[in-house]
């Protein structure tokens, strides 16, 4: 495992969104004596499954799984991981997270905090629409999977979630129940932007009862 | 990213089984009276897009004005696209704007490509620099903003096709209207400028400085 490494993760189907991701990123401003990869995951199985195996293809201790529609805007946002994960009882940081997760599932509706651009063809909100975070940052039980960043490696849970579905929800309760805090970080500013576009749920809700079944 | 404004009794009861069964319905529901039909509606839209013509613009843009239409699949990507595309060809046609947005291409699919990239584009000057993106410029961002003018010039984009890609990719969209009109104005490109302006003070109305600038032009040119 390298010490000083990161690694962005994505799983990709697009590759005018996969070349814009990596135009912020390489004007990240990389820690002095950190290096940085970037892995790009096509034709997946599932999130879990493409998530996996990025995460054993590389070698970096940090690792920051996120969406091929996320725009890392804030250029300091290495340093930003490092801060946080210089507590080594965190073991996941993510852009929006809920507190309490809703008993049934549906992250959505419960109180969510963070801070985010999210745009969807009509228009770009900015985070006015969730709670904001107390500084430095605060545990949740579970964080959006647009961006997942960790600093200890745990299994997704592709034996259970074969889609595109949960496994954000699921990773947030599997680093909970290996004894790490799943965080949401306190910004002045978004950290990213989101091209979310409108939510398909075709799959969403098969996997729903999965996911109260194993973790609620 | 889902915006909820909702009773607390409401709140409860949305965090339910009772409520996540109701919506797994409504779901499947909609998956299975409107899939297929999603995809006859977009093989319909090309066929018009294909065709290339006012008139066939026209007869889409009479299709869109259904609102039942709107109440189906107005949270679809592509349709969603075809809405925006409406609103611009529309207010183009009102302002009889000539080459129109539709002349851009015949497929959907370019449509897509061309929105795509504004937003790209439109993105860069907002927050590539984003240091500077809470103060009234945006920063150093002179070669993004001469890409996205360099883009609008070789794609025929009408001002009105400027704004309404403005209006819905920006977080701020004020703040980059006046933005890149101050920036056209730079380059000497005044009718750009008055376009951006004009629509910037029917939808924003009330700042003086954008008033005076656009009675001075009219009292200038007629």
């Amino acid at each position: 495992m390298d010490e000083k490494k990161f690694c962005i993760i994505m799983c990709v189907n697009d590759k005018h969104f996969e070349q814009e991701a990596i135009t912020y990123i390489n004007r990240l401003r990389i820690p002095e004596g950190y290096d940085i990869d970037c892995l790009s995951i096509w034709e997946a199985a599932s999130m879990a499954a493409g998530y996996n195996e990025g995460m054993k293809t590389s070698d970096a201790k940090y690792k920051i799984y996120m969406h091929q529609d996320v725009f890392i805007i804030n250029r300091d946002f290495l340093y930003r991981l490092l801060e946080i994960f210089s507590n080594p009882a965190v073991g996941m940081v993510g852009c929006i997270g809920t507190p309490k997760m809703p008993a049934n599932g549906i992250m959505w509706y419960g109180k969510r905090i963070g801070q985010i651009f999210a745009h969807n063809v009509y228009h770009t909100l900015d985070s006015g629409f969730l709670d904001i975070v107390r500084s430095p940052y605060q545990p949740v039980e579970a964080i959006d999977g647009l961006l997942m960043a960790t600093q200890y490696d745990i299994p997704w849970r592709e034996d259970l979630f074969k889609h595109w579905d949960f496994y954000d929800a699921s990773q947030s309760f599997e680093f909970i129940r290996a004894g790490y805090e799943v965080v949401v970080p306190y910004m002045e500013q978004p950290w990213v932007i989101h091209d979310e576009g409108f939510m398909k749920l075709k799959t969403y809700y098969e996997d729903r009862k999965l996911f109260v079944k194993e973790y609620l | 990213m889902k915006v909820l404004t909702m009773t607390p009794e409401e709140f409860l009861y949305c965090q339910t089984e009772e409520f996540a069964l109701e919506k797994e319905l409504e779901e499947k529901d909609w998956y299975e009276s409107y899939e297929m039909e999603e995809e006859k509606l977009i093989n319909q839209i090309n066929s018009l897009l294909e065709e290339h013509s006012l008139e066939a613009w026209d007869r889409l843009l009479t299709m869109f004005h259904d609102p039942k239409l709107h109440e189906i699949y107005a949270d679809r990507e592509q349709i969603a696209i075809v809405y925006i595309l409406l609103n611009i060809y529309q207010y183009e046609r009102y302002e009889e704007i000539s080459p129109v947005i539709f002349e851009q291409g015949t497929h959907l699919e370019q449509f897509n490509d061309l929105i795509r990239e504004i937003k790209f584009l439109l993105w860069h000057i907002a927050f590539l620099d984003i240091e500077h993106s809470t103060k009234s410029d945006y920063g150093n961002t002179e070669s993004q903003e001469q890409e996205l003018f360099d883009y609008v010039e070789i794609h025929h984009l009408s001002p009105v096709a400027l704004f309404f890609c403005v209006n819905t990719i920006c977080a701020d969209p004020p703040k980059m209207l006046l933005y890149l009109a101050d920036k056209y104005m730079k380059q000497n490109k005044l009718y750009n400028t008055m376009m951006l302006l004009k629509y910037y003070d029917a939808h924003y109305p009330g700042n003086k400085d954008v008033k005076h600038i656009l009675s001075e032009w009219e009292r200038i040119n007629g």
